[in-house]
């Protein structure tokens, strides 16, 4: 496996996390929260070979995983099953289109946040209406960085990888 | 047919072997490499801490020289009211020491007060956490009560080298013996649900029928006291609503809880000074 890749891929999540992180901080006067598990995956999952993209993948939800009560690994088990589902498909998304691209996230991140809601099972249906407005104001902050995010990825990979060939002609 | 059906499946074959591998290790090695990860990002979450202290700083240094001043008077004033407060607080621990000798009761647990800064508010319907900045190097305990100037906020659950995380009492896994103010019989409170845009809020049950609470006349809930971390007397929050429940033999009812508990940025732990006593084994 291409460990340099793995942690090419890694970085921008960690990225991710920690503006999450600080959204989250900022929202939590408003009881409001932001879960960009969506974000995580989609990239890496519609671009990526899959070896490395499913290292990143997990790499980034053991991250999610550090500081959250549940069971260590369930992020990243989560995370590991949506990047398996969007890579079966990926030959029938659009990888260059934006607006496919955003879709997908938001598809993947409703997906990840019913299947979370449902295993931590909150407070019953007394939960719901926070937890709906936690979706809410999560796929509105997706939408919104989506073609953002995708873009510093992709560009991050660009620009390491050209920096990496030139030095490889350099010493030839 | 079938290779091409097996090459489908790879992508989840590869993850269940992942995930097989990761639930047959032991539970140390787990811990450990959660602790890891909770290291790594631990300077990212310190960092943006600062960040946003030294912001604040910026902008109280835009303040006028006569706010400073009319805030400084303020202060001494409120300075001033404390002070007797803590020379009749001491006045009360030694009477209260003093007929402990008398009736040979056993001594009430002491608590070092550790002020920490908030690093991270982490608010979802799933779990509500704080992460504080100090940990092991404050000698923090796992178990430690939190609180701040309107109540209980939480109990620390994990201590990391330089950070702690604290659960809040509005987590919905939440439960605690509290009592109405002036009464002695324990009722169960239950971190509840936090709704959007309102303050946080629990429920109370096994609540005696005689309580009698409602929005034009709540009830304050403290804490009990009785076999758990937290010392007696200590705000949780207010009952605003009492009604029978399904035993009939008890009320339950919604307690209101203090809306700063949304916007923590200082709080203070509870590090009792014989923490083998006074924490249940962990």
């Amino acid at each position: 496996m291409n460990l340099r890749r793995v942690a090419l891929l890694t970085v921008p999540l960690l990225l991710l996390w920690a503006i999450q992180t600080e959204v989250n901080h900022l929202l939590s006067s408003r009881q409001l929260f932001f879960f960009a598990g969506g974000l995580h995956v989609a990239f890496i999952a519609l671009t990526q070979p899959f070896g490395p993209g499913l290292a990143a993948v997990l790499v980034g939800g053991l991250l999610c995983d550090a500081a959250t009560p549940f069971a260590f690994g369930t992020h990243a088990a989560l995370f590991g099953f949506a990047h398996n589902i969007i890579f079966r498909m990926r030959d029938r998304i659009p990888k260059d289109d934006a607006i496919a691209a955003t879709l997908l996230a938001l598809f993947a991140n409703f997906g990840l946040f019913l299947v979370m809601s449902a295993l931590l099972s909150p407070g019953g249906p007394a939960a719901w209406p926070r937890l709906a407005a936690d979706l809410v104001c999560s796929q509105v902050i997706i939408t919104l960085v989506t073609p953002w995010f995708f873009s510093l990825q992709g560009r991050l990979l660009d620009l390491v990888e050209t920096a990496l060939a030139l030095r490889a002609e350099r010493l030839r | 047919m079938p290779s091409r059906r097996f090459d489908q499946a790879r992508p989840f074959l590869t993850l269940g072997i992942i995930l097989a591998f990761w639930l047959m290790l032991p539970a140390g090695l787990k811990s450990f490499v959660r602790a890891s990860f909770f290291e790594l990002t631990a300077p990212i979450t310190l960092a943006a801490s600062k960040v946003r202290d030294l912001q604040e700083f910026w902008a109280l240094r835009s303040h006028s020289k006569n706010e400073l001043i009319e805030a400084g008077r303020d202060q001494a004033r409120i300075n001033a009211s404390y002070e007797v407060a803590v020379q009749q607080t001491a006045e009360l621990k030694s009477e209260i020491v003093r007929l402990e000798e008398l009736l040979r009761l056993p001594a009430r647990d002491q608590y070092r007060l550790e002020h920490a800064r908030v690093a991270r508010r982490d608010f979802s319907a799933w779990w509500q956490r704080i992460v504080i900045r100090k940990g092991r190097d404050f000698g923090i305990p796992a178990g430690a009560p939190v609180v701040f100037s309107g109540g209980v906020v939480g109990r620390v659950v994990e201590v990391r080298a330089s950070t702690a995380i604290v659960e809040l009492i509005t987590s919905p896994g939440v439960r605690l013996a509290g009592v109405i103010e002036g009464d002695s019989r324990p009722i169960s409170f239950q971190g509840g649900n936090n709704p959007t845009f309102a303050p946080p809020t629990g429920i109370v049950e096994l609540m005696p029928l005689d309580i009698i609470a409602s929005p034009a006349s709540p009830k304050r809930l403290v804490t009990s006291g009785y076999g758990g971390v937290f010392p007696p007397g200590l705000t949780l929050g207010t009952v605003i609503r009492a009604e029978l429940g399904s035993d009939g033999l008890h009320k339950s009812g919604e307690v209101r809880l203090d809306e700063r508990l949304g916007s923590l940025n200082e709080v203070t732990v509870l590090v009792p000074l014989n923490v083998e006593t006074a924490l249940p084994a962990r």
